[in-house]
């Protein structure tokens, strides 16, 4: 019998008595006892074992990345790295240093956080075995633990990472599933502490009174910022607005703002200032950190609503 | 989790008679259910403020009347609602305005239920914004259709409601917007109102169960950070 005859006829063996393995995972198990020599049917008993002792419903196996839900053992995905981050924390008192950042497939984005070296770049197609997930602001997040293999893959069926990265129209329900999400909504509210706020020029924290609560008392740089709630009838997410995307919505510039709150003697005059954008309809793309959605780019929504009327008047018919 | 702002037409909303609570505690978050199923908790309205009027006695309270296409909004702004009343106050009808607000139902003693808004954030738009909020809200009205079959049991006994009357009014508020058709008010739109707040509206009023209460349910969890 021939090695490639020995394989799928274990892996046919397997397959009738495991399901929720992959069929990869399980061809490369086989195929190692078959290289030292194991009879074929041996292998598939000796692979069966196994599975049946890891609990098969903890096991996730392989996932596409939109199917990850938090609590999971045994994950496997195929992905690419869309970003990463070199972070240092403490565990218990000592510092150490992880790897977080995002990773992409065609079915959506999935953070992840490794505690051990990370050898990979942006762009770079990874395969990720037995991995688990956590939940972090109700999604999950995978994790590259001790028991984790983490290799390159050449990535042929994954779409390139510009592509993967690019903005996808969702709704504020979905956002935080995509990587770089566009939502169409409305401003319904602005809310405290928009308009001119100054800023730790070592940290960028908002600073009261002069004081940054990191570094003490610090020269502080004014900024422009609107945080709002975005709402489409269906949910609602908390945004942040930085400067350039304040100023183009709001048509107010930073040196304006500051200008106004020094005739009134009063920031206040720039929060009501911003609060004016409030029932304002736009295409925000942006980013979800946490349970915020950093708006890089606002425009107006293309669609006329006349045609829009017309559309839904016809369907109604 | 903040409560998303619904988006209902007039019409349906003053037909509102339900409001329910989520849980025993006082934080617990109150809804208005409309006849087609909208749980307002808040409530996302666009429209054309016609009429502001300070109808408090020592403390100002603020009715503002907001109209769409389809009926009037009645939106009531008192002293725990000091900015939009500041806002409220300062505009000169007739206006289209946005009034993003926490849903109510007013009750006063004959039985009657005024479903109003308190509102949170109030602003100037322009009629594209109007507009807009026309067609999200006949799409979010189309949606709610759609289930009409799948209403709880309590609200579709309440209301019976009908999926061509319905659909009438998303039919009103869309030609309205295309000017193909001028709407003409009709009694039945506007909500009564009238002489019942000074008895029963007001802050001081023992009677009717529309008090002046601090917006508790406004207790939210937010990260400023
Ligand atoms: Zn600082």
């Amino acid at each position: 019998m021939s090695a490639d005859k020995k394989l799928s006829k274990a892996l046919e063996q397997v397959k009738q008595s495991v399901d929720d393995f992959s069929e990869r995972e399980l061809t490369e198990e086989l195929r190692e006892l078959l290289e030292y020599g194991v009879p074929p049917d041996q292998a598939a008993e000796t692979v069966i074992r196994r599975k049946g002792r890891s609990d098969p419903a903890a096991a996730a196996g392989e996932k596409k990345l939109a199917d990850a839900v938090p609590g999971e053992r045994g994950l496997t995905v195929e992905a690419r790295v869309l970003d990463r981050r070199d972070r240092t924390i403490k565990v218990k008192g000592e510092p150490r240093e992880i790897v977080s950042g995002s990773l992409g497939d065609e079915t959506g984005v999935l953070s992840f956080t490794s505690w051990n070296e990370f050898p990979f770049e942006e762009g770079d197609a990874v395969r990720i075995s037995n991995a688990y997930t956590r939940e972090w602001n109700d999604r999950p997040e995978l994790q590259v633990g001790d028991y984790t293999e983490v290799e390159e893959i050449a990535g042929e069926d994954l779409p390139p990472a510009e592509e993967l990265s690019s903005p996808r129209d969702v709704s504020i329900r979905d956002a935080s599933r995509a990587y770089r999400p566009r939502v169409e909504a409305t401003v319904i509210d602005v809310l405290d502490r928009s308009g001119l706020v100054m800023r730790c020029p070592e940290c960028n924290r908002v600073t009261e009174g002069g004081e940054c609560s990191e570094h003490g008392p610090v020269d502080a740089e004014p900024d422009l910022r609107i945080k709002a709630v975005l709402d489409d009838g269906d949910s609602c997410i908390q945004a942040t607005f930085p400067r350039e995307v304040t100023e183009s919505l709001t048509g107010v510039t930073l040196e304006e703002a500051e200008e106004m709150a020094r005739k009134a003697m009063d920031r206040g005059v720039v929060q009501r200032e911003m609060e004016r954008v409030v029932g304002r309809a736009v295409v925000a793309t942006g980013r979800v950190l946490g349970d915020n959605f950093v708006a890089l780019d606002v425009e107006e929504p293309e669609s006329s609503p006349e045609d829009d009327a017309r559309e839904l008047l016809e369907a109604l018919q | 989790m903040r409560e998303p702002a619904r988006r209902v037409f007039a019409a349906e909303y003053n037909r509102s008679e339900m409001k329910v609570k989520e849980g025993e505690s006082q934080y617990a978050p109150g809804y208005v259910i409309t006849p087609t199923g909208a749980r307002c908790n808040r409530l996302f309205v666009v429209g054309v403020l016609t009429e502001v009027e300070d109808i408090g006695r020592e403390d100002s309270l603020y009715r503002a009347r907001v109209s769409d296409p389809t009926g009037t909004f009645l939106v009531y702004a008192g002293r725990y609602q000091p900015e939009a009343a500041q806002v409220l106050s300062s505009m000169e009808p007739p206006e289209f305005v946005a009034v993003t607000g926490k849903a109510d139902v007013y009750q006063p003693d004959d039985g009657d239920t005024i479903p109003s808004i308190r509102p949170e954030a109030v602003s100037t738009v322009d009629r594209g914004e109007r507009d807009r909020w026309v067609v999200t809200t006949a799409r979010r009205t189309i949606e709610r259709l759609e289930k009409l079959d799948q209403l709880p049991e309590e609200v579709e006994e309440r209301y019976h409601p009908s999926l061509n009357e319905y659909r009438d009014v998303v039919r009103e508020a869309l030609r309205n917007l295309l000017g193909e058709e001028r709407h003409e008010p009709s009694v039945e739109d506007e909500p009564e109102d009238g002489e019942a707040d000074p008895e029963t509206g007001r802050a001081d009023g023992e009677q009717g169960r529309w008090r002046e209460e601090p917006p508790v349910e406004d207790v939210e969890e937010w990260d400023f950070s």
